[in-house]
């Protein structure tokens, strides 16, 4: 490239990102032949595909944030843009990998919020990662196999709000919840855990075990990992 | 290895993920965008290796940013020779714009400067995609709202510049044919063939939005009257070229999409008669 097409990356870049206007840019570049008004159509296109593809990723998200005011989603959108650019974010999923803790972090310092919002932020993205992560030969922990626990039942607040975006927030409620990508036949599904099943969780990451599950029935923790072997969860060893 | 293709196909998009398979309905090959399918396991890489047993199919990226001002991601690239050869692809196609700058994705299709220098740039860097991937690379009209400031040329003049630059393909959008035309005052025909049509190695056709005084290249309703009226003035001059319906937003269920190729599929028997028989 010569100074021309760099110079116009570099307006471009600023004007796109809501960083200068259109008349600098046009003080930079040159007019454009088909106006002001036509060329900063592009900025909206893009704020729109920001807004657009975190609103996709995010729904549930979206739906509690609208409650809280009606310019929250924007601000939100507006402010994460802001520190977490989509750098390197070829699919456009990845645009949200941050998200969830960008809320966390939101709520820490505002507090405008309940912890809901960033838990159900993280289950749409560990919902994502299991769906689409590619094959291992371990048991795939953090790729396809996730284990949280919530401040509340967030994979059903998850449903409600599909069904009914009115759906009532629920009382906080803590739950541990296993979100798998079935090695049987490849469909996502989750787990709420007994003891023994986090004890051969714990066991299969090389976990030391607390007291409460170091003292189950060998037997019983033996069998529940035959268990999760056979319903995709778990690699057979 | 690669396949041949001819007639009309459809996009290849996730809700007809779990009907496409069973459809009885005639399709005469699938498209994929190759970033849903690049590193990404689980459902999408299963019905992908599914349908190559039935069709044969093409990749069109939308995130390559063959205009752009970064380095050409070497890593994806690879991923991305590993798709085409995975698929037996006969060629790969993208757009002629930039959607990436300092690598922050702005999840558009954007329009270069109609400059010679815009037209060197992105013909040095098509050539040197099609040299990574092994094939011929076809090079996409895009819409455009608004010229850039800088330009020197007409967007026909561009294009050719950058297809004979690059020695490459055209995949003529002809929707975004139409809507250029009618953004900037243009006639469609004329606008159509301004472009270097004889390099026209697949075509595309979608629906628009109208939004204020603006046609929106948005992919999410039937093709328009006009570009169907387009479309039969393309084939009557350029014979049959195998074409693709879009439907990426507001998608429909399968059959409603099959509907829009069988009205393609129509036209292209009308007025190229014998098509399906030729060599």
């Amino acid at each position: 490239m010569n100074e021309g097409l760099p110079e116009f990356f570099d307006q471009m870049q600023a004007f796109l990102l809501g960083r200068i206007d259109v008349d600098e840019v046009q003080t930079k570049l040159g007019p454009s032949a088909s106006g002001s008004q036509n060329l900063t159509f592009y900025r909206t296109l893009v704020d729109r595909n920001f807004h657009k593809t975190l609103r996709l990723l995010f729904p549930t998200v979206h739906t509690l944030a609208m409650r809280v005011r009606p310019t929250m989603w924007s601000e939100l959108v507006r402010d994460y843009v802001h520190v977490h650019p989509p750098r390197g974010c070829r699919d456009p999923n990845r645009f949200g990998a941050s998200f969830p803790e960008f809320l966390t972090r939101r709520r820490e310092e505002k507090g405008e919020f309940s912890e809901a919002l960033e838990e159900l932020a993280e289950y749409h993205w560990i919902d994502y990662l299991a769906r689409t992560s590619t094959g291992s030969d371990d048991d795939g922990f953090e790729k396809r196999v996730f284990i949280r626990q919530f401040t509340r039942p967030i994979p059903d607040l998850m449903k409600a709000l599909v069904e009914d975006d009115s759906a009532e927030e629920p009382s906080p409620r803590p739950m541990i919840v296993i979100l798998y990508r079935s090695l049987v036949d490849g469909v996502v599904r989750i787990l709420h855990p007994r003891p023994e099943t986090m004890a051969v969780l714990a066991m299969r990451q090389g976990l030391d075990l607390p007291a409460p599950l170091a003292q189950l029935d060998s037997d019983n923790v033996k069998l529940t990992e035959t268990r999760l072997v056979e319903m995709g969860i778990l690699v057979a060893i | 290895m690669t396949k041949r293709l001819r007639g009309v196909g459809i996009g290849l998009r996730h809700p007809h993920f779990g009907d496409i398979l069973e459809t009885s309905r005639r399709i005469d090959w699938l498209e994929v965008v190759p970033e849903n399918f690049v590193g990404i396991g689980g459902t999408a890489s299963r019905v992908l290796d599914d349908c190559l047993e039935r069709w044969t199919m093409v990749s069109h990226g939308v995130s390559m940013s063959i205009g752009g001002p970064d380095a050409l991601d070497e890593d994806y690239l690879r991923g991305l020779r590993q798709l085409c050869d995975r698929m037996e692809t006969p060629f790969y196609s993208d757009h002629l714009c930039y959607s990436a700058i300092d690598d922050i994705q702005m999840f558009d299709l954007l329009p270069l400067p109609f400059t010679d220098e815009a037209v060197e740039h992105a013909g040095k860097r098509i050539r040197h995609v099609a040299d990574r991937l092994e094939r011929d690379m076809v090079i996409e009209n895009i819409t455009y709202y608004a010229t850039m400031p800088g330009s020197r040329l007409t967007e026909g003049e561009f294009v050719h510049g950058v297809v004979e630059t690059a020695d490459c393909g055209l995949l003529l959008d002809v929707n975004n044919v139409y809507c250029n035309a009618i953004n900037h005052g243009r006639d469609p025909v004329e606008s159509l063939f301004a472009l270097p049509w004889q390099r026209a190695k697949q075509v595309h056709l979608a629906g628009f939005l109208e939004e204020e005084s603006r046609l929106l290249d948005d992919h999410g309703s039937p093709v328009a009257d006009g570009v169907w009226a387009l479309y039969r003035t393309l084939l009557e001059r350029a014979g049959p070229i195998p074409t693709l319906i879009e439907w990426d937003t507001n998608i429909p269920d399968l059959d409603r999409v099959i509907d829009e190729a069988d009205r393609a599929r129509a036209i292209m028997d009308e007025v190229c008669p014998g098509w399906e028989n030729d060599a």
